[in-house]
């Protein structure tokens, strides 16, 4: 906002010539110099009027924000009260450490966990509620240096699969040695997305059917860790492994054997000298919800007879902004085999959207998700690759989520699958996830 | 027959007494000793800071919420607070949760293991279990209350935290030039 100024200062005629016009010019000089005065006062009343209208305004913009600000911590105030009036007696930790090994605040111990289920329609043939799935996380905190943490997952059907079972010992501020089996850290989804109350979508990308197979999980040791650099707002992560990686007890003159990643994810055990060494280095811009990184593995000889080698490498990135979630990930694995060497390439892109300001109660708790991936197999013969499910295609995803609770979700999605001029299935998934 | 090279090699080698055995095997275990205490002090195992210098006694470590000194050039993690820390993880990957869904304990515990996944530095990990310690009110007892708590949801983490605290201070180059001009003008 911007008032008029005075610029110029009034003038007015004068005359010399006698006595009584010089006195008249006296007057009228003096007339001038107060004129002036007032016209400086004036210009500075208008500038202080100036200023203090820019900080008016500027003060209403903060009592807005602040405003705002004090709605939230109204908010968060009453869930703080409401946890203390559920826990009530927590001043008394010392009577409770002995009566209660849960809920007081000096146990180290935690149970939680995952449990998910769905239905799926695929081609209108033979639609089924999928099988659920349960997968409970322990964790011990012995104390400021170790963390054990075990992972197993429970399928109807009576799968079990331990996932991660771990010990996690804090070195330093920047330095962690988790020992055990554990997520391998090849990618972003792999390590951090790879629960189904997390990932957006009814499953996860194709890519890691058999490109390479999520959740990956390894036996062996790792170095791990995040720094800040200098003092920007700019963390760089680190995670190095030596682990088994993918083996294979097949016998390796069988193609189906190399061409069947899953199944060398899932032996665990290693079955010669090679080690599988990697890890991952990648960024974070926390200030602006941004994290990228790139991953590798040399597995090194997948087979019993020390023959065949496998590399893998990763790229991801992904960026969380106001309302808006994006994440991209591409990775390649090379893999030598009895037959020609196969290469095997997946990616995928995705993009979540979720008024979060939203004043509707419904609104605020729905999300829309649109995703593509593309996956590519060179050196498959046609009987593997469908066999293995490592078919060539795009897939597009569509669907919308529904948050009752932050950590349950509902999520119905439409998918269609096009296996490049062999055939396309299209199909309905409803999936329901609930983080415990 | 390679068993028998086998034995052949080992033949050819000086053998050892017994005392010269049990020096030779002291040696290396002192030198294996002395390498892994050199890694661990290069790790900085020496002292590690504690999260819980209130409610649990491990000695000498620094206060975890000790004022930062702004004249030292300190690290992002240093510099910023526990809540904006939590703002800015915890609903990075996955929505925030309520602290409230959990006692503060097993908040801590799930933290410890969120500091292994999504990277968090010990400094952060500190500052958070601080800012949850006093969201929990773990300390003086407060009466309870009646109303639960009508919201299940947090806002968008991105829109919390921005709220611009520089009070309003008039420009002092501004009120020292409009003095002197009053009293230019007075005088």
């Amino acid at each position: 906002m911007t008032r008029q100024v005075f610029a110029q200062e009034p003038s007015l005629p004068s005359d010399t010539t006698n006595p009584s016009a010089a006195k008249s010019a006296e007057e009228v000089d003096l007339l001038q110099k107060q004129l002036a005065v007032l016209h400086d006062r004036l210009n500075l009343l208008i500038e202080h009027e100036q200023e203090v209208t820019d900080a008016l305004d500027q003060r209403t913009l903060q009592s807005i924000e602040r405003e705002a600000a004090l709605r939230n911590e109204i908010d968060n105030t009453r869930e703080m009260l409401d946890a203390m009036r559920r826990d009530a007696d927590y001043n008394r930790a010392s009577v409770r450490e002995t009566q209660n090994l849960f809920r007081n605040n000096q146990s180290p111990f935690w149970f939680g966990g995952t449990l998910a289920g769905g239905y799926t329609d695929i081609n209108r043939k033979n639609p089924t509620f999928s099988a659920e799935t349960l997968s409970p996380h322990f964790y011990l905190l012995l104390n400021e240096h170790f963390l054990i943490e075990t992972n197993p997952e429970i399928t109807a059907g009576g799968e079990v699969d331990l996932e991660s079972a771990q010990l996690d010992y804090f070195l330093n501020d920047n330095v962690t040695l988790v020992f055990g089996r554990f997520y391998a850290p090849l990618g972003f989804m792999n390590e951090r997305l790879h629960t189904s109350w997390i990932y957006k979508t009814p499953d996860k990308p194709i890519m890691f059917t058999q490109v390479f197979p999520s959740t990956s999980s390894f036996q062996g040791m790792q170095f791990r860790g995040a720094r800040y650099v200098a003092d920007l707002p700019l963390k760089a992560e680190y995670a190095f492994f030596a682990a088994n990686g993918y083996s294979s007890d097949g016998s390796p003159s069988d193609p189906s054997v190399a061409a069947n990643l899953r199944a060398m994810d899932a032996l665990g055990s290693d079955v010669n000298n090679d080690k599988a060494l990697g890890g991952r280095l990648g960024i974070q811009l926390p200030t602006v919800g941004l994290i990228s990184g790139v991953s590798y593995m040399h597995n090194g000889a997948y087979d019993r007879e020390n023959q065949f080698g496998l590399e893998l490498f990763d790229f991801d990135l992904s960026l969380r902004a106001g309302n808006w979630d994006f994440i991209g990930e591409l990775a390649k694995v090379h893999q030598e085999s009895p037959a020609a060497p196969i290469r095997r390439f997946g990616m995928y892109a995705q993009a979540a959207y979720r008024n979060f300001a939203s004043l509707h109660p419904v609104i605020e708790k729905l999300e829309y998700v649109v995703r593509y991936e593309n996956v590519d197999f060179k050196g498959l013969s046609s009987v593997e690759a469908n066999a293995n499910n490592a078919l060539d295609r795009n897939r597009y995803t569509a669907g919308i989520n529904f948050y009752p609770y932050p950590s349950l979700i509902y999520k119905l999605h439409y998918v269609f699958d096009d296996e490049r001029s062999q055939r396309t299935t299209q199909g309905v998934y409803f999936n329901v996830a609930l983080g415990f | 027959m390679a068993k028998q090279m086998d034995l052949d090699c080992r033949s050819q080698r000086p053998r050892l007494n017994s005392g010269a055995k049990a020096i030779s095997l002291t040696i290396q275990r002192l030198v294996a000793t002395t390498i892994v205490a050199m890694m661990l002090h290069c790790f900085g195992c020496a002292g590690l800071d504690s999260a819980h210098t209130w409610s649990r006694d491990y000695g000498l470590r620094k206060m975890p919420n000790e004022a930062p000194n702004p004249a030292t050039g300190l690290k992002y993690d240093q510099r910023v607070d526990g809540g904006t820390l939590y703002k800015q993880h915890c609903g990075r990957c996955h929505n925030a949760r309520p602290l409230s869904e959990r006692s503060f304990a097993q908040n801590e515990v799930s933290l410890s293991h969120m500091r292994d996944f999504s990277g968090l530095t010990g400094e952060e990990y500190r500052k958070i279990v601080q800012y949850m310690r006093r969201w929990h009110g773990v300390g003086p007892a407060t009466p309870d209350v009646d109303t639960p708590p009508k919201r299940l949801f947090f806002n968008s983490p991105d829109r919390q935290g921005t709220l611009d605290e520089e009070p309003l201070v008039p420009d002092e180059e501004k009120v020292e030039k409009s003095e002197r001009t009053v009293a230019q003008i007075r005088g």
